[in-house]
């Protein structure tokens, strides 16, 4: 098929998928929202001429003004510097965590793919991670490693393999059940082409979904890091520290605590209907 | 004779994000007491829909636009939930296609087949027990008292079968909408099935809505037939002029598209061409006219009324006569 | 005429898990034996479970014999690579949703096996095959970019037969083909396979568990349950005569769509028995005449008439 014909077709798959998640409100509406966010923090330098560093002693704990969005904390950091540079490195971590755990796929992919033994092997190999406790990873990878580097990532990279592993492994083994697959093997198809073919198209639909709620639980853990003191060392700040800072005024500027939480309240909830969304547009079509 | 059952120009439609399915369209039919109406169509054809909307089982995107749905005298469509759900089960009940769908694979058959008793308070535990076990005697299971005591799942599919017409029965109702209830069976095991259905209502003098995509079973079990296409009735009359006399092209079609064990192999059979009409998008005209070979004119411009051809056979084609 | 394809003795295994949990060995296919001429239609009847399904798979050797041979084209297959063969034999579905995958364009459906077995030099070439082939089975080239969710039940099967035949197949396997269709479309697919197996020389394995249909189609039959192929031989004899119990069961089974032959057939009282018969005929817990012998000893296949064997006790 030429390309420019398949270009002109607007029912494939895809296609469809989009024109369906565009239909849902909420959905377009929070991923404007966290994209916004993501785009300010990623932008950060630009949108604001404040530095996050920089302490105005004359002015601690002021309330928001022109000058001071969010306000300052108590040696009088502008707090919207702070989490626009602070959202930087969380959205950082969280992406290279992410990143690292679609490791996990080639695991579950195999495991489906093969049975058996592999199988086996991997599927005990994966319980095993999921029962490990991420804060006590991130305890035991921040000892191994150089502390308050932020190394806490590999713990949430490993804490997020086992969903992806088992799901993709039950999609693979679905897939390879189903009739086309054994169609395409009457005809003579190698097994890498089945594999890159038919099961590739067919994971992906699921495994976005999944990589979404993924997403907002690496912020969630990443935040709590922080907050614990796991977190990155100063002068680097990330969201889950400003919330830490944020305590310790609790009562004389609650907006120090009170906006951080927001902002992350904000994007897990329009990640999480992102991915509902999501699963909404790509789910199976009922005919 | 007062009619046990009678719909009356009904119409139902699916909203969906695709747009508006008209699943059934000004559908009027009518069950006398003692009588079995089978309702044939192909998928998409209403039939499902028609069944589920007296029973008011429709999904929550189906909205009932029009017409009345008269039990016995009384409008199902207008009875509050409570009073239906009570007469539900008790003065009529349904099977399905799927027994799984109907019982509960976690609890006993014993124990589903005796809380339809209990929860109609038509008698005591003891009594419900007694009673159900000779209902599943009467539907051909012979170790009763044991497979009161297994569960679904531990049935084969025949026994399933058996268990949700036993559960569908026990209350004595008077009307019993059986919604292709043999179609994933072995055809030994669905005549088996048909045959205790006809006895079962011979002797009860229950009333039987038949809904089926087979003509084999129409002929075995009903005394009226209504075929539907497009969610509109193409024709209805007694199963013998039908069967003999189709006026429909739409009938006579789908009565010669069957093989039969009689066909001759080396004619090819006369398949109804092209497919069947998108109820998301019906014309004004009649549904059949794309497929139909006497087409003309006057069938794409206006949709056919059901215009009586002799007594008691209706047809909905301009040209039946 | 020569044999397309002849099973003999063919079994197949499977391990189950029983209701406790423990593994066991449950004989889907057991020492099945036909063949198939050339140019010729065998059509196998059974009920759900009856083996008929993982027999198909079996010869096509999608799923692996157990025990038996498999000869095709006069060659044993049941050792040998698949690759060469796979391009000769292939195989229609049942689900004709299921067996399309979603996400690929009927086109490059159509023309996965041609790919597979470099058939074509050029993509453009790809195309006017997969464009051409849709026109044999009564759909359109434009169809060839559209999703397979878009067509109804009966298009998509056609999908499933122009996919089959691209690779030029001798012999197809026919796996219950019209079951999950409508009454309209059923027509339509059997009178296609027809006219395909007249132009192109088809032979075909079909399987179904419609009588009436299976006659229509074949030439040979055999007939199916819990493993065993119980009676088998030409058609019209088979069907007209049959001999085994459970095959006169079945054909008296059918509904007949006129009322009044109807209301005219005789119905035997169905025989209820314990499941679990085991050492004997398989059928012996719900026959009519089963006697000691069937309890105690499985039956030989015999020659009952010069193109009709039948297992049964009650023909020795």
């Amino acid at each position: 098929m030429s390309g420019q014909k398949r270009a002109i077709n607007q029912n494939s798959p895809l296609r469809r998928a989009v024109r369906r998640y565009r239909k849902n409100k909420a959905a377009m509406v929070c991923l404007c929202l966290f994209l916004l966010i993501l785009l300010a923090c990623i932008a950060a330098p630009l949108v604001t001429s404040q530095d996050p560093e920089m302490m105005h002693l004359d002015m601690v704990k002021a309330p928001p003004s022109r000058e001071h969005l969010m306000g300052t904390d108590i040696v009088g950091r502008d707090l919207f510097a702070r989490m626009l540079y602070g959202g930087r490195l969380t959205f950082g971590i969280c992406f290279t965590a992410i990143g690292l755990s679609l490791f996990g796929l080639v695991f579950g992919v195999l495991a489906g793919y093969y049975g058996g033994r592999v199988d086996q092997f991997i599927s005990r190999a994966n319980d095993a991670l999921a029962s490990i406790p991420t804060f006590l990873l991130a305890v035991f990878i921040e000892m191994c490693l150089p502390s308050g580097q932020g190394n806490y990532k590999y713990a949430i990279a490993l804490a997020l393999m086992p969903p992806l592993v088992r799901l993709s492994r039950t999609l693979v083994m679905e897939i390879l059940d189903s009739e086309y697959i054994e169609a395409a093997r009457a005809l003579g198809v190698k097994s890498l082409r089945i594999a890159g073919g038919h099961v590739l198209r067919n994971i992906s639909g699921p495994l976005i979904v999944q990589v979404a709620s993924n997403l907002s639980d690496a912020i969630l853990t990443c935040t709590i890091m922080g907050y614990l003191g796991l977190g990155v060392r100063m002068p680097r700040v990330e969201w889950g520290t400003i919330v830490k800072e944020g305590l310790q005024s609790i009562l004389s500027a609650p907006l120090q605590i009170v906006m951080p939480c927001l902002v992350v309240f904000i994007c897990v909830l329009s990640i999480n209907v992102i991915g509902n969304g999501l699963r909404d547009a790509l789910a199976k079509e009922e005919r | 004779m007062g009619k046990l059952l009678e719909i009356k120009d009904l119409s139902v439609e699916f909203r969906t994000d695709k747009g508006i399915a008209h699943a059934v369209n000004d559908v009027s039919l009518s069950l006398e007491p003692g009588e079995n109406l089978g309702i044939v169509g192909e998928s998409g054809s209403g039939k499902s829909t028609l069944a589920h909307a007296v029973m008011r089982l429709l999904s929550p995107s189906a909205v009932i636009t029009d017409g009345q749905i008269l039990f016995d005298g009384t409008d199902l469509t207008a009875l509050p939930e409570d009073e239906l759900r009570a007469l539900c089960g008790r003065e009529l009940s349904m099977i399905f296609q799927d027994p799984m769908q109907c019982l509960d694979p976690s609890f006993s058959v014993g124990y589903q087949l005796t809380e339809c008793l209990l929860a109609h308070r038509i008698c005591g535990k003891a009594e419900a027990k007694e009673r159900s076990a000779a209902m599943l005697e009467r539907v051909g299971i012979h170790e009763a008292k044991e497979v009161m005591r297994r569960y679904p799942f531990q049935l084969s599919g025949g026994m399933r079968q058996r268990v949700m017409i036993a559960m569908a029965l026990l209350t004595g109702p008077k009307l019993l909408i059986a919604d292709e209830p043999t179609t994933a069976l072995d055809v030994t095991i669905q005549d088996q099935i048909l045959q205790l259905l006809k006895d079962y209502a011979k002797q009860e003098d229950l009333s039987v809505l038949f809904i089926t995509h087979s003509f084999g079973v129409v002929a075995d079990i009903c005394d009226k037939v209504a075929v539907l296409y497009g969610g509109r009735v193409a024709e209805a009359g007694t199963v013998r002029q039908l069967f003999y006399r189709p006026c429909h092209p739409y009938t006579a079609g789908l009565l010669n598209a069957v093989p039969t064990m009689e066909h001759d192999k080396n004619v090819p059979l006369q398949p109804i061409e092209g497919t069947p009409v998108n109820v998301f998008r019906l014309s004004e005209g009649c549904p059949f006219c794309d497929r139909c070979g006497k087409a003309a004119e006057i069938c794409r411009k206006e949709c056919p009324e059901l215009k009586e051809v002799e007594e008691g056979h209706f047809a909905a084609c301009h040209f039946a006569e | 005429m020569s044999k397309i394809l002849q099973a003999e003795d063919l079994t197949k295994d499977f391990s189950v898990r029983d209701q406790r949990g423990r593994r066991r060995m449950f004989r889907a296919v057991d020492a099945v034996n036909f063949s198939i001429e050339r140019g010729n239609c065998f059509g196998l009847v059974g009920e759900s479970g009856s083996g008929k399904t993982t027999t198909g798979r079996t010869v096509l050797r999608l799923i692996e014999p157990t025990a038996g041979r498999i000869t095709f084209d006069g060659v044993d297959i049941t050792k040998a690579d698949m690759a060469a063969y796979r391009r000769r034999m292939q195989i229609i579905f049942q689900n004709p949703a299921g067996s399309l995958d979603p996400k690929y364009q009927v086109g490059d459906i159509v023309a996965e096996g041609l790919r597979a077995n470099r058939m074509c030099g050029s993509r453009a070439e790809y195309r006017q095959r997969a464009e051409e082939l849709l026109r044999q089975v009564g759909l359109f080239p434009e169809d060839a970019l559209r999703y397979p969710g878009e067509f109804s039940g009966g298009q998509q099967q056609r999908i499933g037969i122009a996919r089959a035949l691209a690779v030029e197949p001798e012999f197809i396997v026919c796996d219950e083909p019209v079951s999950a269709l409508d009454v309209s479309f059923q027509a339509q697919i059997i009178n296609l396979l027809k006219r395909l197996q007249q132009e192109k020389g088809l032979s075909y394995l079909f399987i179904s568990h419609d009588m009436s249909v299976v006659r229509h189609m074949s030439d040979r039959v055999g007939i199916m349950y819990r493993g065993r192929l119980l009676e088998c031989g030409e058609a019209e004899e088979v069907i007209g005569h049959p001999a085994h119990p459970y095959t006169r069961a079945l054909i008296d089974a059918i509904p007949i769509a006129d009322p009044d032959r109807s209301a005219a057939r005789t119905r035997r009282p169905p025989v209820y028995g314990a499941e679990e018969a085991v050492t004997g005929c398989c059928y012996a817990s719900r026959c009519p005449y089963v006697t000691e012998r069937c309890r105690q000893a499985q039956p030989e296949a015999k020659k009952i008439a010069p193109d009709h064997v039948c297992s049964c006790h009650l023909f020795e």
